[in-house]
């Protein structure tokens, strides 16, 4: 038996032992990786928008429809791959190109920078020629060949000269651009590498660049770089990427993605209860949508940090309309602004914003099961079945002897038909009970005391503000947004040969402290961002 | 002390100016709030509805035993103008206000209409009064909460209900002093302070006349649906109100008729020493909860 003295002097000994630290993590080896063929993906509503825009300058009047956007796995930009035009889309399409030709040529500061040259008749060739092929490659991201110039200065000279006029002839070639399926595909097909396999060619290359990062066309330094074929050099690419992640339209990308992810779109369309929900408008759902992307733009690109702070933080960008759903003061009087959550107010993160809360529950109530859904599916990648046809699939309403939705949720999984999905995303999205259909904090739901607490995955929480960090540390999140991310930058689905990839991304995020602006750049020097398999 | 209050012919348009320069300007500023101290951060409250509370048929009335005593009609005390029972049966409640109601009900200013006018001030922005209390550490009961009624401004969100929404901030109107309540405490979940001191602008006949309301009292309560409901009730000179009827081109025929109701209602002596020259009146309000800018 040890003598006291010597017992305190081991335990001391003990104390001043060094704590070993756990060593940092580091990836592996980029796995072995063989590209499946490439897609051919249509323009995005918002890749449209934010070409004109960058072709013509902002401040044109564009349509409020074309061919609509399709999620496919998730993400508009997979769909993007797995669609093609309506003869309806076609019309559409047509009008808005020469509704575009006809506004740029009709701006005279617009015109000058379009047009460099001084026609000499209505059908001056020269002149034609020049305009189009300094616009034609910006407008199809690549040089035309002399073949295609040749039939676009020929409608030009013979529109202008049928309309004696030289702008008019023009506008007929501007539109034939903007309606070609190579403005509004992106083709991208690749190339042989003379390394060996197949790479995306530096033009194809430039685009998938910039629609990843910017959600828009290149711009004449990114084609610079393909037309000298640096940017087929790691080292020019890398110089590329870390040029545009510092550019103003990396916010552009950067909100798309997430808007394409989150679903932020379905905000526009935002339908609730007026006799229920006193603080919903119209206002409400772009405000939301907002106020997220406005958060993530400051985790992600100003501040750099830790991506998982998104589902934690108590800091947020709100104005005046969220202030008072949330009911704090408004930290600006107009448009949004930092403000600090207070931790008695049991909100942070976005599942404590209304872009999640409101748009994941009904037009008169909350869903749990939207709720729990939604981190199932969207946060975590997680596949859950659908309903089998025919089951109700309805929670009971409310009564006296089931005030609460956790006495109803209780009710509905007593049935084995309906439990066996729903004991996956109910108790889940009970978490947020507290919140409203809207978003709004509430003490009671009809009067009765709400228990938000539960159990995720085997990790207990006691409400919502406790559910953001189970999501947030859930071994699934992390690699979601990554995978996620992977497929949104090369417009599929990951085929099961690609997985090892995947992983591969993830681990680097974790290893780089889950900052997804870095991971931005390691998927563009990523294999499947470069390089491609043969078409077949 | 004198009282420079404004009168204004158009009302609806410009309550605001009018609360602006003398709703509360022309009352004695009261910076101190009371003998408790307004903290630094004191829970505001904005009045979204608010209206004349009215005796019942069977003489029961919301407001406050304004002068301690129970007048009857004809008696001594009260000027003779009989006061009435409150809800849960307390005698001496003052609210002589209430029997100018068919009065004016057989004008074109019906109270109905004059609380119309009001709540489109209040809708629109142009008349937010303010409640701040502030050392409330006991919503049941608490001997010492300082209170003051001031003014924002701002443009209000109404909710799907038409009615400002709860939890929306606005600018605190610096141009007007606010106005300090005085022995405000809580009791059974129930704030009550007197020392009120306010000048309301309302809309009786054709003018926008200003009801400079003195010696008043508040009370209010907070109810399961967050939203605090209360009564305010004062005192308010008739000589005042006659002289600026008079002054907007009012009807001869129905000044003399808000005169002669006026007089034979008055039940408190005017601040200017006027005997039976002022009337009791109460106001009732919805109020919900709101942030200053920079608090």
């Amino acid at each position: 038996m040890l003598r006291p003295s010597l017992a305190l002097i081991v335990l001391l000994a003990g104390c001043d032992t060094p704590v070993e630290a756990e060593p940092p993590f580091l990836r592996g080896e980029q796995p072995a990786y063989s590209a499946p063929a490439p897609v051919l993906r249509r323009l995005t509503y918002s890749q449209y928008t934010h070409s004109i825009d960058d072709l013509f300058g902002a401040g044109l009047v564009l349509p409020n429809e074309l061919e609509p956007d399709t999620r496919a796995a998730g993400l508009y930009a997979v769909g993007a791959s797995l669609t093609s035009i309506s003869a309806l889309g076609v019309d559409r399409y047509e009008s808005a190109a020469y509704a575009i030709a006809e506004q740029v040529l009709i701006d005279p500061a617009r015109r000058a920078a379009l047009v460099q040259c001084t026609p000499v008749s209505a059908a001056d060739a020269d002149c034609a020629r020049e305009v189009l092929t300094a616009v034609g490659q910006r407008v199809w991201r690549r040089p035309l060949a002399a073949s295609e110039l040749d039939t676009l200065v020929s409608v030009t000279t013979t529109a202008g000269s049928t309309l004696a006029d030289f702008d008019l002839g023009l506008s007929y070639g501007l539109a034939a651009l903007l309606q070609s399926p190579y403005f509004l595909f992106r083709v991208e097909i690749g190339e042989a590498d003379p390394a060996g396999g197949y790479r995306y060619t530096s033009w194809e290359l430039a685009s998938r660049l910039s629609y990843f990062l910017w959600d828009g066309p290149p711009d004449e330094a990114l084609f610079d770089a393909a037309a000298s074929g640096v940017l087929l050099t790691d080292a020019g690419l890398q110089a590329e990427v870390d040029r545009m992640l510092e550019d103003e339209r990396t916010r552009r990308g950067l909100r798309a993605f997430f808007g394409d992810m989150l679903r932020l779109d379905e905000l526009d369309s935002l339908t609730k209860d007026p006799t229920l929900f006193l603080y919903m408008s119209s206002d409400l759902g772009p405000a939301a949508r907002e106020q997220t992307l406005q958060d993530l733009d400051a985790i992600v690109l100003e501040d750099d940090v830790d991506f998982r702070t998104f589902l934690t933080s108590t800091e947020t960008h709100i104005d005046r309309t969220l202030a008072a759903l949330y009911d704090v003061p408004a930290p600006v009087r107009e448009g949004f602004g930092l403000t600090t959550l207070p931790i008695s107010g049991g909100r942070r993160g976005y599942l404590g914003q209304a872009s999640f809360l409101a748009l994941q529950a009904h037009a008169t109530s909350t869903s749990v099961t939207l709720r729990g859904l939604y981190l199932r599916e969207v946060l975590l990648c997680q596949e859950l079945p659908s309903p089998p046809a025919g089951l109700n699939t309805a929670i009971p309403e409310a009564n006296a002897e089931r005030p609460t939705m956790r006495d109803r949720v209780a009710q509905h999984l007593e049935d084995p038909s309906c439990a066996g999905c729903h004991q996956l995303m109910d108790p889940i999205g009970l978490g947020f009970e507290h919140f409203d259909g809207v978003g709004r904090w509430r003490d009671t739901e009809n009067g009765h005391p709400i228990d938000p607490s539960g159990s995720f995955d085997g990790d207990e929480f006691v409400d919502a503000w406790g559910l953001g960090q189970v999501v947030a540390d859930h071994g699934s999140f992390a690699p979601c947004v990554s995978d996620t991310l992977l497929r949104s930058a090369v417009g599929r689905t990951l085929a099961d040969e690609e997985l090892a990839l995947a992983v591969w991304h993830a681990d680097g995020l974790h290893q780089e402290g889950y900052r997804l602006r870095w991971l931005f750049r390691d998927i563009v020097l990523g294999p499947a961002f470069r390089t491609v398999g043969v078409v077949q | 002390m004198r009282y420079d209050c404004f009168v204004l012919r158009d009302a609806v348009p410009l309550i605001s100016a009018l609360v602006a320069l003398g709703v509360l300007g022309c009352a004695p500023a009261a910076q101190e709030a009371g003998t408790c101290t307004l903290t630094d951060m004191p829970e505001v409250l904005v009045l979204r509805t608010l209206s004349f509370a009215l005796a019942d048929a069977n003489g029961v009335s919301e407001g406050f035993d304004l002068d301690g005593v129970t007048s009857t009609d004809g008696g001594e005390s009260g000027c003779g103008v009989a006061d009435f029972t409150s809800p849960d049966g307390a005698p001496g409640i003052d609210n002589a206000f209430s029997r100018l109601e068919p009065a004016l009900n057989s004008t074109e200013a019906k109270i109905s209409v004059i609380e119309g006018l009001v709540q489109s001030a209040i809708d629109s922005g142009e008349l937010l009064l303010t409640v701040e209390l502030g050392g409330v550490d006991d919503w049941q009961t608490d001997e010492c909460v300082a209170g003051q009624i001031g003014q924002a401004v701002g443009t209000p969100m109404l909710g799907t209900d038409g009615l400002l929404l709860d939890g929306q901030t606005f600018d605190r109107d610096e141009d007007i002093g606010v106005v300090g309540l005085s022995e405000g405490s809580v009791s059974s979940g129930v704030f009550v302070a007197s020392g009120l001191s306010l000048d309301l602008p309302v809309q009786i006949l054709n003018a926008s006349l200003v009801f400079p309301l003195r010696d008043g009292k508040v009370r209010l309560e907070q109810g399961e649906d967050e939203v605090y409901r209360g009564v305010l009730a004062g005192r308010v000179s008739a000589a005042y109100v006659l002289a600026v009827a008079k002054t907007q081109a009012v009807d001869p025929a129905v000044a003399e008729l808000l005169g002669v109701v006026l007089t034979a209602n008055g039940d408190f002596d005017d601040e200017d020493g006027t005997w039976c020259g002022a009337i009791s009146v109460v106001l009732k309000f919805e109020a919900v909860g709101a942030y200053f800018y920079g608090d």
